[in-house]
């Protein structure tokens, strides 16, 4: 999960996908961490008023602060539609599960949803 | 712009309803709206058969220009909720109504037809049991560390269909900036425990089923499901429509209305 295609998922969030991200999902108030998790492997990218400012393998040392996790099965079914609010919808199956705390997550559900569609297209 | 808007009080309840104006010596037609939303979802819809049909859509409870019930409280159970728009409709005098509703309007109206002397009804992206909604999102539609108008932008745009217009999107998205918290969470409720399966058998009036089937959450599958344990009903017409998706009255208002005018020929 990690290496060339996080990085490439911050240069995306970034840069062409940017305005998107902090204007119409809210991104621009988002400072704090993601972690995304398939299987046994984790990526964690740090935002800062929604600017993706490091990207670094596994769990921060501090816990994590919100990100979604699932099996390559999850995220594979992830990838045909693309959306986090489907993906955690309790009548669909291979979902996706939220991590941290529930009312941090809901506050920037719109962003985490946008950073795993991004990571969707380049998966 | 054949639209016009008025009040009615309903058990102390100011209630605000619009009606296209359409012909006196025809069919009436009530229009439920989605939950957190109001009646302007109808508009379109109004418009393109105003030369046909008086229809008349109203704001439940807590939504638009309705008031909440006493003590700013919200309906919550889908009983509640029935038997409010049955009240509506004797206040409105409407005798042997049509009704259509959309999503949680869609899964009303198959309760209405169990319980009350409707004429006839078309569910648009209803079901007849929508347990699909998560308890925490409930709970933290109406808390004050969480903006509902904002946390719930995604759920609402992965319900549009791919064909949908922009400016259609637009107004769907200004709803979700319009929704109030305790209102939305009341009608997500009442909806995540609509259950009347076994209650099916008991429709026997004309149903139209019309079904954007770009909705993963409200899928066609669940539409399926619902229309065969609808086997009592005189006539039974499916409408799928591809590409479109959850807000269908919205979305396509142009083959919803061609769809509901051809049923309501047969009839």
């Amino acid at each position: 999960m990690m290496d060339e295609k996080m990085i490439q998922l911050k240069n995306k969030i970034n840069g062409e996908e940017a305005e998107l991200f902090r204007e119409f999902y809210y991104g621009r108030f988002f400072s704090g961490d993601i972690t995304l998790c398939e299987e046994d492997r984790a990526a964690t990218l740090t935002f800062h008023k929604g600017t993706c400012i490091d990207v670094a393998e596994g769990i921060p040392n501090t816990g994590i602060d919100i990100g979604v996790s699932g099996s390559k099965e999850d995220w594979e079914k992830f990838v045909t539609h693309k959306s986090l609010s489907v993906a955690t919808n309790r009548g669909n199956s291979n979902n996706l599960t939220t991590l941290g705390g529930a009312i941090r997550f809901r506050q920037n559900f719109n962003v985490v949803a946008q950073l795993i569609r991004v990571y969707a297209s380049i998966r | 712009m054949v639209i016009h808007g008025f009040y009615i009080k309903v058990n102390g309840v100011k209630v605000y309803c619009e009606s296209n104006n359409g012909p006196d010596d025809g069919e009436v037609i009530i229009c439920l709206h989605t939950a957190g939303r109001d009646s302007r979802q109808y508009h379109d819809m109004m418009e393109l058969l105003n030369d046909k049909y008086k229809m008349i859509a109203f704001d439940m409870p807590a939504h638009g220009k309705s008031w909440p019930l006493p003590g700013n409280k919200v309906i919550n159970r889908y009983e509640d909720y029935g038997k409010f728009v049955w009240e509506v409709i004797e206040e409105l005098g409407v005798k042997d109504p049509i009704v259509i509703g959309c999503s949680m309007g869609g899964n009303i109206v198959y309760h209405l037809a169990q319980e009350y002397p409707v004429k006839a009804i078309c569910s648009m992206q209803g079901a007849d049991y929508t347990p699909t909604v998560n308890e925490n999102i409930l709970e933290l539609l109406n808390h004050p560390y969480v903006n509902p108008q904002i946390s719930h932008l995604e759920f609402t745009e992965s319900l549009i269909g791919k064909a949908t217009s922009q400016e259609r999107k637009d107004f769907i998205f200004w709803g979700v900036q319009t929704e109030i918290g305790i209102t939305k969470q009341g009608d997500l409720t009442q909806y995540n425990g609509f259950d009347v399966r076994e209650k099916m058998e008991q429709i026997t009036c004309p149903v139209l089923v019309i079904h954007g089937l770009d909705d993963k959450i409200a899928t066609g599958k669940m539409a399926e499901e619902t229309m065969s344990r609808l086997t009592n009903c005189r006539n039974l017409v499916y409408k799928p429509i591809e590409d479109y998706g959850h807000f269908i009255n919205v979305e396509n208002p142009e083959l919803a209305s061609q769809y509901l005018d051809e049923f309501i020929e047969t009839l």
